[in-house]
């Protein structure tokens, strides 16, 4: 599998360089002027976005599926495969955060940075996992109808988790009642190791939708 | 002796069409040309034996290894030359090779260079600057590279001038020479397996109509004419049978066989001329289960 990774790393590694250049100056920003954690994570999920819709327009429009399915790899491996891609991209840039964080701070980070932290995370598992579970259903079944509905639900799931992620830590200028009921719900241990179970199964189930596809085509 | 491949009731189904049940298998050191027109159902079946489709029912084994698609090892065995060609695009043909080459402990680069050589395939240009030609080039060197006892082809030649086309078939019958590999070849061309194939089996809507060793098609195969006055005889072992006055054409599936008959019923100035593979196919997948049954 670490082949198919590190191809997937090099092949798509100009990508990788443009969002770096726009992310790493936003958390030096962040490093000197402190305080812009939330909006450079909301960057860093548009950056995903981002990665997302080149890698996949790419890999639909050359058809590069085949090319995996073909190797002597398993079917479950192919499908774990997607993750490690957006996780290694995802996680780099939480450490790049963190440590812009930690300069700005001078070192002190509460607790509450974790959750924060957690949740995004969590997050991005969901929408990655929608996305690809999304891309995967309708090659579940026969016939297209039943596909495609599910194809939009998961999207659909994919843009909620995606808004929830911009929302969880909600903006200073909202009125405090808002503000005060979404970081309890979400900024909390409760809500972190929740959305990272719910990512977690969603990942699962990605994978498992994958390996239940009727053709390895596009 | 382990068969290079066996397809048991497989069965496909999409929307408008099924494949199968499908029965076929193949012996090592034999080539079996799969011969049937524009969507009869080579592709698919080919599809289902690399796991790029999931059968809905059946098994497939390649080397006696059941075509587990989270058990990978059969894929070791199988080289595979698809209808599209996938590659990195903006990696050159060599590194899309040593891509590969990581998967396959077999892979050799001293046979790429060769094949390459002999293919004239550039490796240094990119894969998305690739002539279609060249591209089908590319992704034969990839299937015989790792030297894999079972050769899947489907329409390797497409595209492919008619110099390289000599030089793969020249390959292929260097890889047959071995007696240990096995070559499945899907074609609506039939003038480019007739050298090569031991076997022929004739496909359509998803069926395999007929299996047959390719020199009883051409040996038993005649287009006969003869003059008779009757009309109402229906000669034996005939797929086809056109009459103008006392003048009969008929195509016979076992030359000898219908001469004794036609014989026998008093026909005159009989002619029996030979018929080209092309022919015969066109019959055969024209006749579809009458063909079978002849």
């Amino acid at each position: 599998m670490w082949p198919l990774l590190k191809a997937e790393i090099f092949y798509n590694k100009a990508i990788f360089i443009t969002l770096y250049s726009i992310i790493v100056p936003a958390a030096a920003l962040n490093a000197i002027l402190g305080g812009l954690e939330e909006h450079v994570s909301r960057l860093m999920l548009v950056s995903v976005g981002l990665l997302g819709i080149v890698i996949g327009t790419e890999e639909i429009k050359t058809k590069r599926i085949r090319l995996s399915v073909q190797l002597p790899i398993s079917i479950r491996q192919n499908g774990i495969m997607r993750f490690p891609v957006f996780f290694m991209y995802w996680m780099s840039l939480m450490v790049v955060l963190w440590i812009s964080s930690l300069i700005s701070r001078q070192g002190s980070l509460s607790l509450d940075y974790l959750w924060f932290i957690l949740v995004k995370t969590a997050l991005i598992l969901v929408v990655v996992s929608c996305m690809g579970i999304g891309q995967d259903v309708p090659f579940c079944f026969i016939q297209r109808a039943p596909g495609d509905i599910l194809r939009v639900l998961a999207k659909l799931c994919a843009v909620g988790a995606s808004f929830l992620y911009f929302f969880s830590t909600p903006f200073e200028d909202w009125p405090p009642p808002v503000t005060d009921a979404l970081a309890n719900i979400f900024i909390t241990p409760a809500g972190a190791l929740g959305l990272l179970f719910l990512g977690f199964g969603l990942a699962v189930f990605s994978v498992i939708v994958f390996e239940r596809r009727r053709s390895y085509f596009e | 002796m382990e068969k290079a491949f066996q397809y048991k009731n497989v069965i496909k189904t999409f929307p408008e069409f099924k494949l199968g049940p499908l029965n076929l298998d193949l012996e090592p050191g034999t080539m079996l040309g799969f011969v049937g027109p524009n969507g009869s159902g080579k592709t698919t079946t080919m599809q289902c034996l690399v796991g790029l489709l999931r059968a809905d029912s059946g098994e497939m084994e390649v080397f006696g290894n059941p075509s587990n698609l989270n058990k990978p090892a059969w894929k070791l065995d199988i080289g595979y030359v698809g209808d599209i060609q996938v590659f990195y695009e903006r990696w050159t043909g060599q590194k899309n090779l040593d891509f590969l080459s990581q998967f396959y402990p077999n892979w050799s680069n001293e046979r790429v260079h060769e094949l390459a050589k002999r293919f004239n395939l550039p490796l240094h240009k990119r894969a998305k600057d690739l002539s279609t030609g060249n591209r089908v080039k590319l992704s034969l060197v990839a299937a015989l590279a790792h030297s894999p006892r079972l050769l899947l082809l489907d329409e390797p030649t497409s595209g492919i001038d008619p110099v390289v086309r000599i030089e793969v078939l020249d390959v292929l019958f260097e890889i047959l020479e071995s007696g240990e590999r096995a070559i499945f070849y899907a074609t609506h061309i039939l003038p480019e397996i007739s050298r090569l194939a031991d076997e022929l089996a004739f496909i359509d809507n998803g069926n395999i109509w007929l299996r047959t060793p390719k020199e009883d098609l051409t040996e038993k195969w005649r287009k006969i004419t003869f003059l008779l006055a009757r009309n109402d005889i229906e000669p034996k072992s005939t797929v086809s049978h056109q009459r103008e006055g006392h003048q009969h054409q008929i195509i016979s599936t076992d030359c000898e066989f219908t001469l004794e008959h036609l014989r026998e019923l008093g026909a005159e100035n009989i002619q029996e001329n030979h018929m080209t593979i092309e022919e015969i196919a066109v019959q055969i997948l024209k006749g579809g289960t009458n063909v079978a049954t002849t």
